[in-house]
């Protein structure tokens, strides 16, 4: 967990260094990125987990730590606030509005693809082929 | 050198707030529970403070890059927020609370804590 904190952490804080480069929208930028990214990152993770044990065992380390640190909450009321501050009030409720629907599209559609990818039957249960994939089938004698 | 204890310092204060959300989060129940959005609205807001606090004080540069990206970027966290509201949904809480207060009224007051204090500074 402290590991997968301090991973993420780094992780951001080399986003953000590099889209800072890019001037102060590129700051911007890089924390929603990271942000997206994040939140569909950790719905794949947990949808998968539902059904999938060897995901499941790494949500403490990557949920939690690596994709919790990777994202922000603090950040980005930091650039909304300091958008609003500096008189651009149009790109602040912009920022805002756009993060937070767009996170949750991007959670919505990884818990989506991270349930399906673990249960391709939608039946509720475990497909095995993901903890014991099933030695391929011999060739039949006499074929080339 | 100074490169370097920035990076030290982002990692151990990434680390530590890591370990306190996690903590916090793992005391209160599932996602969709009035608690467990409590749990994750203190995480944030506190990160809003601190980011706040560095605002008005204004340390040294290094410390200041250590509070705001590594300890508050770390406490606080938009992928757990975010994925709870959908699991939430799911689980039955209202989708106004979910929309107006999680959400919106979440973040309406962690801009509102940081915009008090930059107007101030």
């Amino acid at each position: 967990m402290a590991f997968g904190g301090a991973a993420g952490a780094l992780l951001r804080g080399a986003v953000v260094s590099g889209a800072t480069l890019a001037g102060a929208a590129g700051a911007v930028l890089g924390v929603l990125a990271a942000n997206l990214i994040g939140a569909a990152a950790l719905g794949w993770l947990l949808g998968r987990s539902r059904t999938d044990a060897r995901v499941a065992r790494w949500t403490a380390f990557l949920g939690s730590g690596v994709l919790g640190a990777f994202t922000t909450f603090s950040t980005l009321a930091d650039q909304v606030a300091r958008a609003a501050a500096s008189g651009e009030v149009a790109v602040a409720v912009l920022l805002a509005v756009g993060s937070v629907s767009g996170g949750v599209v991007a959670a919505a559609a990884g818990l989506h693809l991270g349930s399906r990818d673990g249960d391709p039957a939608g039946d509720g249960r475990v497909d095995r082929t993901l903890q014991d994939p099933a030695p391929q089938d011999p060739a039949p004698e006499g074929s080339p | 050198m100074s490169g370097l204890v920035t990076l030290l310092g982002l990692a151990v204060a990434g680390a530590v707030g890591s370990v306190v959300r996690h903590a916090t989060l793992a005391r209160v129940g599932q996602p969709g529970t009035a608690p467990r959005a409590w749990a994750v609205a203190a995480v944030n807001l506190v990160g809003a403070v601190i980011v706040a606090a560095v605002a008005l004080l204004q340390p040294p540069e290094t410390i200041a890059l250590v509070l705001t990206l590594g300890l508050a970027g770390s406490l606080t966290t938009f992928s757990t927020w975010v994925v709870d509201a959908v699991l939430a949904a799911d689980a039955g809480r209202s989708l106004v609370r979910i929309g107006l207060i999680d959400l919106a009224g979440q973040l309406v007051v962690g801009t509102a804590i940081v915009f008090t204090v930059v107007q101030l500074a």
